[in-house]
């Protein structure tokens, strides 16, 4: 009885101390970053241990992003403009995964075609392809055509979430009785009517989920991006400009640190916030439609 | 006169239309275009008055060594990666899954944080604090760790190193959650008709744990290795690739080529071999987690 006692203090000792030394580096870089947002911390090399104590709070990085000019070609503040580019992009682009996802996820779901098995598997095969692997060929197309700007940049991100949100609005679809709407189109509503009032409002959650993954897809996004529109600064997006102020593209040249601190906890605590919600609203959609696991 | 049952095939149609015409012009399209281009000589200098030049594209990736140096280094890569996060996740999920283990909640609150922080700026943050000699982790934390400094410019197990440890902190929480979540599903009898039986703590993992996680981790590993295969921001943002090309991975190298050194002819080459490996990987993946059933 002793003994298994003393096992089990042991286990939990251990369990402790290795959740514990997890948890530590889990969030050290994130305190590292927080903490020299904070400081007056110019390079990496005046990094020290006392920037990671908090004794005062110095807002002068915050000011500097919102306010700088760094880039003097670009007539207004920088920051703020490439985060609006950034949300412009995304905005859109949810939009346009909204409305291909419904319209594909209602198709597979409700009616009835040869080929539909054959349709599904290519377009969900077609999801492998990472948006990086199709970056090149995209690039060399877009050129041709002259869509090496945001119409392009659009287009590219929407099919990635929209084919992976066609099939989990399919999933929805599925739940959905199809009585509704079928009293609807006797009460003289088109299919389409039907559609838009009676499916869109029940399919809400993934239709909001749709939207989100489109939205933080777009709006993290760097590789496409830079490749589209790396050489004008003027319509950088958010992730582009952290990119330059980190010092990555020319160290030299490079803001203060502490500035490029202040636009990764800027922009990195909110999306953190955007991504949980994501991932609560994916696993009560997983849960609810039995399945897929 | 089109019967009722046409015309509901002809409007199913109609509403699929939009996406299919979208993965067509969008994936199908630029990558017939781009084994187009992978036959000739298009660059910076013939971006225009480009010519067909035949294999000589495959013909130079094979001859100097680039398919053999980048086949290997993306292995590398891809299971280096994935074998220790399966291997963290799993004993956080198992830790965590302990009956008589207190403040669970908060311990898993802080440790999907890595996973929620946008990894594209914790990417940037790693790669100032791996910095030689003046960044975090060779200033304060590998030295009080009595661990040697880590220089991804200069040493190529120092790069992978760097690598590994940044994506296994940036992908820990998810294997951590799918396992946890395996985990929850295991009746908790079978663990009691175990202790009344006398097994031990091993026993009990290799007969009743393992095999009843064996279907998800065989999920988790199929589908994060095509993932893994084709990760970019990692190798993009911390070694460039470096030191030389000896941590370029398929992605990232026909990236480089294309965006930095203008050889498109070359990348697209490139990117042709990579998108056929990645479509026979995601074919595999079809066929052992029979997730088509689900979504057709």
């Amino acid at each position: 009885m002793k003994f298994r006692l003393i096992k089990k203090i042991v286990r939990l000792i251990i369990s402790y101390l290795v959740l514990i030394a997890i948890a530590i580096w889990s969030v050290l870089p994130i305190y590292y970053i927080i903490m020299t947002s904070f400081s007056k911390v110019g390079g990496l090399i005046s990094i020290s241990i006392k920037t990671l104590i908090p004794n005062h709070i110095y807002l002068g990085a915050y000011k500097t992003l919102l306010e700088g000019r760094f880039i003097p070609s670009i007539k207004v503040p920088n920051f703020p403009i490439w985060v609006l580019h950034s949300i412009e992009l995304a905005a859109a682009t949810a939009v346009l995964s909204v409305i291909l996802a419904m319209l594909a996820g209602y198709s597979l779901s409700r009616m009835q075609m040869p080929a539909k098995q054959t349709l599904a598997t290519f377009i969900y095969i077609i999801t492998f392809l990472p948006m990086t692997a199709t970056a090149v060929p995209l690039y060399l197309l877009f050129a041709k055509f002259h869509l090496l700007n945001y119409l392009g940049l659009i287009l590219a991100y929407t099919p990635g979430t929209a084919v992976f949100a066609a099939f989990l609005a399919k999933l929805s679809i599925d739940s959905i009785p199809p009585d509704y709407e079928e009293a609807a189109m006797i009460d003289g509503l088109s299919r389409f009517q039907a559609f838009l009032r009676i499916i869109f409002r029940l399919a809400l959650p993934v239709v909001m989920l749709t939207a989100l993954l489109g939205f933080l897809g777009a709006y993290m996004d760097y590789a496409l991006a830079y490749a589209f529109i790396g050489p004008a600064s003027t319509k950088w997006t958010a992730m582009i400009g952290l990119y330059y102020l980190s010092g990555l593209f020319n160290y030299a040249a490079a803001p203060a640190y502490n500035i490029f601190a202040a636009g990764a906890v800027l922009m990195g605590l909110p999306l953190m916030g955007l991504f949980l919600v994501s991932q609560k609203m994916m696993t009560k959609a997983y849960s609810n439609l039995a399945g897929i696991k | 006169m089109v019967s009722w049952n046409t015309k509901q095939k002809i409007i199913g149609f109609l509403y699929i239309l939009p996406l299919f015409i979208v993965v067509l012009l969008l994936f199908l399209y630029p990558l017939i275009y781009s084994v187009y281009i992978s036959f000739t000589n298009m660059a910076a200098i013939h971006f225009l008055h480009f010519k067909y030049i035949g294999l000589f594209n495959y013909e130079m990736m094979i001859k100097d060594k680039y398919l053999a140096t980048l086949l290997i280094n993306t292995v590398i890569w891809t299971l280096g990666s994935l074998i220790p996060m399966i291997a963290l996740g799993l004993s956080l999920a198992i830790i965590l899954n302990q009956k008589d283990l207190y403040g669970k909640s908060i311990f898993y609150a802080i440790l999907i944080l890595p996973w929620a922080f946008p990894g594209f700026i914790s990417l940037l943050v790693w790669q100032g604090m791996w910095v030689d000699p003046y960044g975090f982790m060779n200033r304060y934390l590998l030295p009080f760790l009595h661990l040697p400094h880590v220089n991804s410019l200069i040493s190529v197990s120092s790069a992978w190193t760097e690598l590994i440890v940044t994506n296994l902190w940036l992908s820990f929480p998810y294997y951590m959650t799918v396992f946890y979540s395996g985990l929850q599903s295991i009746p908790q009898e079978l663990y009691e008709i175990a202790d009344v039986d006398g097994a031990g703590p091993l026993q009990k993992f290799a007969t009743i744990t393992f095999p009843s996680l064996r279907k998800i981790i065989a999920f988790v590993f199929i589908t994060s290795f095509v993932f893994t295969w084709n990760n970019f921001y990692p190798i993009y943002i911390l070694t460039g690739g470096g030191p030389g090309i000896a941590t370029e991975t398929f992605t990232v190298y026909a990236y480089q080529q294309a965006f930095s050194q203008y050889n498109y002819a070359f990348a697209a080459a490139l990117s042709i071999v990579s998108t056929i490996i990645t479509v026979g990987l995601g074919i595999i993946v079809l066929k052992f987690t029979g997730v088509l059933e689900n979504i057709t």
